[in-house]
């Protein structure tokens, strides 16, 4: 049972604890884009309890979707979260939930709230947004199925605990370059999927004029955009914990390693999103995609001929 | 044979001109029955190389009881190749004038011929109610939708400034008609009038296939400020400066000097050269900020925030340059009749020239980071195409008309101040897309850099201001142009009785851009549409700078401050409420 407590705790932890990363973030951007930037690191926490006060408004047209669109956008990112084997070992209770099939469709189900929420707003831009939001999933899910195929094959599960462990005792890892290719076009995947520039369709402000959460305002906003820095949170911690799992056996000190090197990630992110503009869905981002695609499949091939 | 005797006598051959009249040296008027005004425009245009630089409607009924309407050209060939350019000592000025009837206030459109003029016909409808009989687009252009019905604002006898039409229920509104492409699988997608991220109003609806856009259509002039109106009758020529330069945010300052300088023209008044000098200085100083504004936009929209915000630490030096040139951050409140009000120290000119050097350098490292950068430039490069035909047949005004191989640019063809002096060239590049107009954009800095130095070191001595002492006259008019940092900015005044203005006509650069804006969407995605907005640079405060006010009663009623005080604390009982 008290692996159920610890994965609640690092949901709340990471919960607490994620905006503190994206302050630091914005503070570094300033920084690179020569202006002064929020005070200190607390702004996100700022901006959030600000929207809170604010009152919703909501456009006529929409319905129940459109309502309760931020609440499932957090519920859904904070359970990706949940079965992140972060604090909680293979063969505990709380380990049975965490599995890749698991979590690959409770991002599914989270970017399908995104899309039908957006539509539902009525806004013909947040439609547009919406759509994309599903297009670009067309372009990263093969990249993600097929490098996760390979460490599942490699690790003869679908547990992510299990695989977290094999790959911490070294029964697979870097030493096989099925698992060393698979981890780079993962890694691509996994920017992709927290969403940045130039790769950030959802926030997408000028292009599509505001994105997919245009129509949204005060709570809710607040709630979707803390949502969405909450499965930012998860992605990364898919990757760590597939790819990067050495951490100490306490489970508070691995909560607390864990959000160390999360947070590292997420503020090192910068240095990639804040140059350039953002790619075009149809020419840039496809052949970005193609590349990556190559990547894993040149994984599963290597899987296959047993080197 | 004087300037545009030319093309005079080759209109001549075929249309009977009744009369020609010389305003300066380089502006000529010809007067032709209405019924030839199309041929004479079309001859003008397109076989002798003119461009649609203005149109002013104007109700002439209390001077010799007809409407008049002007077709002002300007002749400088077609450019369509580079051998196609008039030499520069035959270029001018030629305005067609025709006179209309009160009794029968209709004329054959010339949008038919020349589809330039499609917006200034429009535009003649909503404010004189002077109707362009076949004008292929008949829509309200100016006017809002619930305008009633035959209320001309800029008729002399149409109404006081200080009254407004009843206000219609919001359901009530008529809706615009926007041109829709017919087809199933048709999206439309509108923006606007007021969107999130739209800095000024403006509606656009973009007609999708996909992503695909395959046509648009945009209804502007939702914030117009009645300022032709306001000038007329009420403003002396001290206060049209002021007036004019409030027309836009950005480029205001070149607004009061193609104002300032039609008046001057139609006088006759020489400017000091020390004045001309500094007056060349400020629009280029203006031209350096617009452009690093435009520029940083530019990479804006395609999300590139780092570019953006590194731009517009450089712009920050040349609002520091205008402040060192004129005594404010923004240019504002130094152009007046006769000259400039204020004179620049020498320790003022020796530190701009310090400033010029910081601006240069930092300019070009910032946009070689840009141009290293392929994603960037794969955003610019074939987005928002303007035909170099679309481009002749609707006159195009700037960098966006540059952007597509025209070498047009009012300094060059039309100099004016102390620029004939200075060495500068026309910045073009031929990709037609939006990275050729940044590109423009670019080269241009580099130009006003140069021009901004050329001016200092040569600076005339002497003073800035004389008194202008001529009586203006009754009736007389003429052209004021410059390039305004979006593109030519042309100004048409005539003088009325008392020292006041009788009809001011400001056509801001942007008004000109407009019309061919819908070709240059087509065939782009929807993540390009704002960008291909933004690479216009398009000014929607200038464009609006008409309209308003409307008599239903005869009351007037006089505010005073206190009456605007309470109401402005209090939002309560609104002064006009009673009338």
């Amino acid at each position: 049972m008290s692996s159920i407590f610890f994965m609640i705790l690092q949901v709340i932890v990471i919960v607490l604890v994620a905006p503190f990363f994206d302050g630091v973030a914005r503070v570094l951007r300033a920084r690179l884009q020569s202006r002064k930037g929020p005070p200190d690191f607390l702004q996100t926490y700022r901006d959030i309890i600000k929207l809170f006060k604010r009152s919703r408004t909501i456009p006529k047209c929409s319905h129940w979707v459109f309502r309760y669109g931020p609440y499932t956008l957090f519920g859904t990112g904070a359970a990706l979260l949940a079965v992140m084997p972060i604090t909680y070992g293979s063969g505990t209770l709380a380990s049975y939930a965490s599995d890749v099939f698991v979590i690959l469709y409770i991002s599914a189900m989270l970017r399908y709230i995104f899309g039908i929420a957006s539509i539902d707003s009525g806004n013909p831009f947040a439609g547009v947004g919406g759509s994309r939001e599903q297009m670009i999933a067309v372009f990263v899910e093969p990249v993600m199925m097929t490098s996760l195929l390979v460490v599942m094959l490699l690790a003869q599960t679908s547990n992510l605990a299990e695989i977290q462990e094999m790959v911490r005792n070294g029964e697979i890892g870097y030493q096989m370059p099925a698992f060393a290719v698979a981890s780079i076009s993962f890694l691509w995947a996994m920017y992709v999927e927290s969403g940045r520039n130039p790769y950030d369709l959802a926030e997408a402000e000028q292009e599509l004029q505001e994105g997919v959460l245009g129509e949204y305002c005060g709570a809710d906003f607040g709630l979707a955009h803390a949502g969405l820095i909450l499965k930012q949170f998860a992605m990364i911690g898919m990757f760590l914990s597939i790819f990067e799992p050495w951490s100490f056996e306490n489970p508070f000190l691995a909560l607390f390693l864990f959000i160390l090197k999360a947070g590292i990630f997420y503020v090192a992110a910068v240095f990639i999103d804040n140059f350039g503009p953002r790619y075009k869905l149809l020419t840039s981002f496809r052949s970005n995609a193609i590349a990556a695609f190559c990547v894993s499949f040149v994984a599963l091939v290597l899987y296959v001929v047993g080197v | 044979m004087k300037k545009g005797d030319n093309f005079i006598n080759k209109v001549k051959e075929k249309i009977t001109v009744h009369d020609i009249e010389r305003q300066t040296e380089d502006q000529v008027t010809i007067t032709v029955d209405r019924n030839d005004l199309p041929e004479a425009v079309r001859m003008l245009y397109y076989d002798m190389g003119g461009w649609l630089s203005n149109m002013i409607p104007n109700d002439e009924r209390q001077l010799n009881g007809n409407f008049a309407l002007y077709y002002v050209i300007s002749m400088e060939g077609g450019k369509m190749t580079p051998e196609d350019e008039l030499p520069q000592e035959q270029k001018c000025w030629i305005t067609v004038k025709t006179y209309i009837p009160a009794n029968d206030p209709t004329f054959p459109s010339v949008t038919c011929k020349v589809p330039a003029a499609v917006w200034y016909e429009r535009e003649a409808f909503d404010m004189f109610g002077l109707k362009a009989v076949g004008l292929p687009d008949p829509r309200r252009l100016v006017l809002s939708d619930d305008w009633p019905e035959g209320l001309h604002p800029l008729r002399k006898d149409a109404m006081d400034y200080r009254h407004r039409p009843d206000a219609v229920d919001h359901q009530d509104e008529p809706d615009y008609k926007f041109l829709e492409p017919s087809g199933s699988g048709v999206v439309d997608v509108p923006l606007g009038p007021l969107h999130i991220t739209s800095d000024e109003p403006g509606h656009f609806r973009l007609y999708c296939d996909g992503d695909t856009i395959i046509d648009a259509d945009f209804r502007l002039f939702y914030q117009h400020r009645g300022m032709e109106k306001l000038a007329e009758n009420r403003m002396n020529y001290d206060q049209m400066g002021y007036l004019a330069e409030r027309v836009c945010g950005i480029c205001g300052y070149a607004h009061a000097i193609a104002c300032i300088e039609a008046a001057e023209r139609a006088v006759g008044i020489e400017v000091p050269l020390r004045a001309q000098a500094m007056r060349v200085i400020c629009l280029e100083i203006e031209r350096l900020h617009s452009h690093l504004l435009n520029i940083g936009l530019a990479c804006e929209v395609t999300g590139n925030i780092n570019a953006f915000m590194h731009i517009f630490r450089i712009r920050e030096f040349t609002m520091e340059l205008a402040q060192l040139v004129t005594g404010g951050r923004k240019t504002y409140g130094n152009v007046v009749m006769g000259g400039l009000r204020r004179d620049m120290s020498s320790a003022e000119i020796k530190k701009s020239l310090d400033l010029l050097v910081t601006i240069e350098q930092q300019l070009i490292e910032v946009w070689d980071a840009v141009m290293d950068d392929k994603a960037q430039v794969g955003r610019w490069k074939g987005v928002g195409i303007l035909d170099r035909q679309v481009a002749r047949d609707f006159s195009p005004v700037g960098p966006n008309v540059r952007g597509s191989g025209f070498a047009r640019d009012s300094r060059h063809d039309h100099p004016y101040d102390f620029i004939d002096q200075l060495e500068f060239n026309v910045a073009v590049e031929n990709g037609c897309d939006v990275y050729s107009r940044e590109n423009v954009r670019y080269k241009e800095l580099l130009e006003s850099i140069s021009i901004i130095r050329q001016c200092f070191e040569m600076m005339p001595g002497g003073q800035t201001i004389i008194k202008p002492q001529t009586m203006i006259k009754p009736g007389a008019f003429a052209i004021g142009n410059d390039e305004a940092p979006r593109g030519e900015n042309v100004h048409w005044i005539m003088h009325g009785n008392a020292q006041k203005v009788y009809r001011w006509r400001c056509r801001a650069a942007t008004y000109n851009n407009w019309s061919s804006l819908r070709y240059q969407f087509r065939g782009n995605t929807i993540a390009d549409a704002a960008l291909i907005v933004c690479s216009l640079d398009p000014c929607y405060s200038c464009t609006e700078r008409v309209t308003v006010v409307d008599i239903n009663s005869q009351k007037s009623k006089v505010l005073t401050h206190k009456d605007l005080k309470r109401y402005s604390q209090t939002l309560k009982n609104h002064p006009l409420k009673n009338m």
